[in-house]
């Protein structure tokens, strides 16, 4: 019972994580994180993976630099809808003809993550650079709008 | 000795056998430092092939060693952004690693080649010509 209280709270945690920027929710260990189960399936049988991020102010904007180990720049899906960015990125595991599996320490899987920006961005001005298994995503602010002023009239 | 020439047979086996001779990274803020880069090995009759996911790693601040049995990678990873003014998340992890494996034979040093790509370091150790098992003859007088 207690278990599975543990386990919802872990839930909600991850769910907040997801929703809110400014809320921090690091990796302890070095070992990659597998995307948490969704209420749906996936429909191809490989391990999903969270990620590591470092997300940081510039004079510019935002920056979001991933890394996707493996991941080539035809296997990368960046998306921005309304406010969440998404970023997917698949791993083809090399076969290697003439090998057995012998030793294995990691997972080759895909990587996956959402997060809700805050604040106004050019969608149009975002740069998406793949280096070294490596993504540096620019997302620049909005140029601020004109603040207008509303004049308010008191009726006599 | 029994087991060594049995390496022909079954290479996972003598893989399995992988050890971990020294591994330390040095990072900021943690005590327990686990196995970094974690490895995957594929092994048949002639060799041995390493990968390990060093995503950021630049080429020049990565260095393999071989000697004998023992391969040793050693690097850095900067993560550090001059540019950033303030940080919101800071995930990825910097600084210095070690790790020092050994196989169950002994390596070509001449053969050895190593590519990275994608942030994935691919090592091809061929097992030494010397260090294979060799078939005897039988012959009946």
């Amino acid at each position: 019972m207690a278990k599975q209280t543990r386990a919802k709270a872990q839930d909600k945690a991850e769910i907040k994580q997801r929703s809110d920027t400014a809320q921090v929710n690091a990796p302890e260990s070095e070992a990659k994180v597998p995307v948490e189960e969704g209420p749906g399936e996936r429909t191809h049988d490989r391990p999903m993976f969270i990620p590591q991020v470092d997300i940081y102010e510039t004079e510019t904007g935002l920056v979001v630099a991933a890394d996707l180990p493996g991941v080539k720049p035809a296997g990368l899906e960046v998306t921005l809808d309304k406010r969440v960015l998404s970023i997917y990125g698949r791993v083809d595991e090399e076969t290697l003809e003439g090998y057995g599996r012998g030793y294995r320490e990691y997972q080759v899987g895909d990587f996956e993550r959402q997060f809700t920006l805050s604040g106004d961005f050019d969608i149009n001005g975002i740069k998406a650079d793949l280096k070294d298994g490596v993504l540096h995503l620019a997302i620049p602010r909005a140029p601020e709008p004109q603040a207008r002023r509303i004049e308010v009239r008191t009726s006599a | 000795m029994a087991t060594r020439m049995l390496y022909g047979l079954d290479p996972f086996r003598q893989m399995r056998r992988l050890q971990n001779e020294a591994s330390r990274v040095a990072k900021r803020g943690s005590a327990r430092a686990e196995e970094f880069p974690a490895l995957n090995a594929y092994a048949n009759q002639d060799g041995v092939v390493i990968t390990a996911e060093l995503p950021g790693v630049r080429i020049d601040d990565l260095a393999v060693s071989v000697h004998r049995d023992a391969i040793t990678l050693s690097g850095e990873r900067q993560t550090d952004i001059e540019e950033a003014k303030q940080y919101h998340r800071r995930e990825r992890r910097q600084g210095r690693f070690v790790r020092t494996v050994s196989l169950p034979f002994i390596v070509d040093p001449k053969g050895v080649e190593a590519v990275m790509k994608n942030g994935v370091l691919r090592l091809e150790l061929p097992r030494a010509e010397e260090d294979k098992p060799r078939r005897i003859n039988i012959s009946t007088r």
